[in-house]
């Protein structure tokens, strides 16, 4: 062996590290860059970062009561109705703020005959909250995921009962 | 499909910080394991989290006109390894005290064997040059012996002209050649038996 340099090279020896280290420094990077990026959109203007989600048996009455007796008013192009016609998911804009409307479901059923209201939070980054929340133990109602309308979004249940809807706006990929 | 650039995500992230968990993706493991090598396991899984953290909190500095993060990141690791020097050194030693002692245990004994084993048995001797060698320039020569960079990326790791690399290298080089020369002369001498 005649080059020094190739000598020095043979002094470099990978594989001691535990397995763990990459990901367990990933997930502490990740509060912090998670706490950043609140910090950032808390800087922002204010949006709308908590939407709240109310359960009615007949949507579309709900849409036409609350527009005359409240003066909301509605987000026509959200509307989502199902293949009978029968409207299942509106947005209603009340003075600057959003509302979703919604049918009985998984979210939650009507306030005549349980828990109502789900409350939907926009994060900016669901992954890591899905992570937080469940070592805490939150009770995971709908698993993680992508959703064809266009967010990563989970359900979960607070111990009092309480539906959270936590959801990210998925990027356009670049491909 | 067109892989978006260090240096675009960078940018992103000093308005979006959520974009910079794809650097770690992207440089995580290759900076564990450049720690590792240098100052072993303990100090690279501590040196690991700190890299990251300072990191992320320079991210505004980072310049976009360099495409390529990796360099920026073994510039900030190597400066967080000067508060390590002796885990650096008994790491090193450790190593070449290991790779010669696991090649004794072979008896299948060739004449190529014979070349490595002769290698091999100088390496705690390699280690000794490396370690009386400055600072700035060991530095140097493990960014390019270990991890295999050229020398532009060390120069913007390491914040100098690339001039500087380059005679850095050349000073590292001719002090191990002259170290382990001294010792041939003595093995030569040592062999000889006659002590007058």
């Amino acid at each position: 062996v005649n080059d020094e340099f190739e000598l020095v090279r043979r002094l470099a020896q990978d594989g001691d590290t535990a397995p763990a280290a990459v990901s367990e420094t990933r997930r502490e990077l990740m509060e912090l860059i998670h706490d950043e990026q609140t910090r950032v959109a808390n800087a922002a203007p204010p949006g709308r970062q908590i939407v709240p989600y109310l359960i009615y048996e007949d949507v579309a009455g709900a849409v036409d009561w609350l527009e005359k007796a409240f003066g909301f008013r509605e987000l026509v192009e959200a509307r989502l109705v199902d293949p009978d016609g029968i409207l299942e998911h509106a947005e209603v804009e009340a003075e600057g703020s959003l509302l979703i409307l919604g049918p009985p479901s998984i979210h939650g059923d009507s306030p005549r005959r349980g828990v109502s209201t789900m409350l939907t939070v926009r994060v900016l980054d669901v992954d890591s909250h899905y992570d937080r929340s469940r070592a805490t133990g939150a009770e995971i109602v709908i698993d993680l995921g992508d959703v064809n309308w266009g967010v990563r979004r989970y359900q979960a249940r607070d111990p009092e009962g309480h539906q959270w809807h936590f959801e990210q706006p998925l990027e356009r990929s670049s491909a | 499909v067109v892989e978006t650039s260090d240096a675009e995500i960078m940018v992103a992230s000093v308005v979006r910080p959520v974009a910079f968990a794809a650097i770690f993706d992207r440089y995580g493991a290759l900076m564990l394991r450049f720690l590792e090598r240098r100052a072993g396991p303990d100090v690279a899984e501590d040196l690991l989290a700190e890299l990251f953290r300072v990191a992320f909190e320079r991210r505004s500095s980072f310049d976009p006109s360099r495409p390529d993060a990796a360099p920026w990141l073994y510039g900030i690791a190597t400066n967080l390894l000067r508060r390590h020097r002796r885990s650096q050194e008994r790491r090193l030693r450790a190593v070449a005290r290991m790779l010669a002692e696991s090649s004794l245990s072979t008896d299948d004994f060739t004449e190529e064997l014979a070349d490595r084993l002769d290698a091999v048995q100088r390496l705690p001797q390699v280690v000794a040059a490396i370690w009386e060698l400055p600072e700035p320039d060991r530095e140097v020569l493990l960014l390019v012996a270990f991890e295999g960079l050229a020398h532009n990326d060390v120069a913007h790791a390491m914040n100098i002209p690339e001039g500087t690399v380059k005679s850095r290298l050349n000073r590292a080089r001719r002090m191990l050649r002259e170290r382990l020369d001294d010792r041939e002369q003595y093995q030569v001498k040592d062999q000889g038996g006659e002590v007058p």
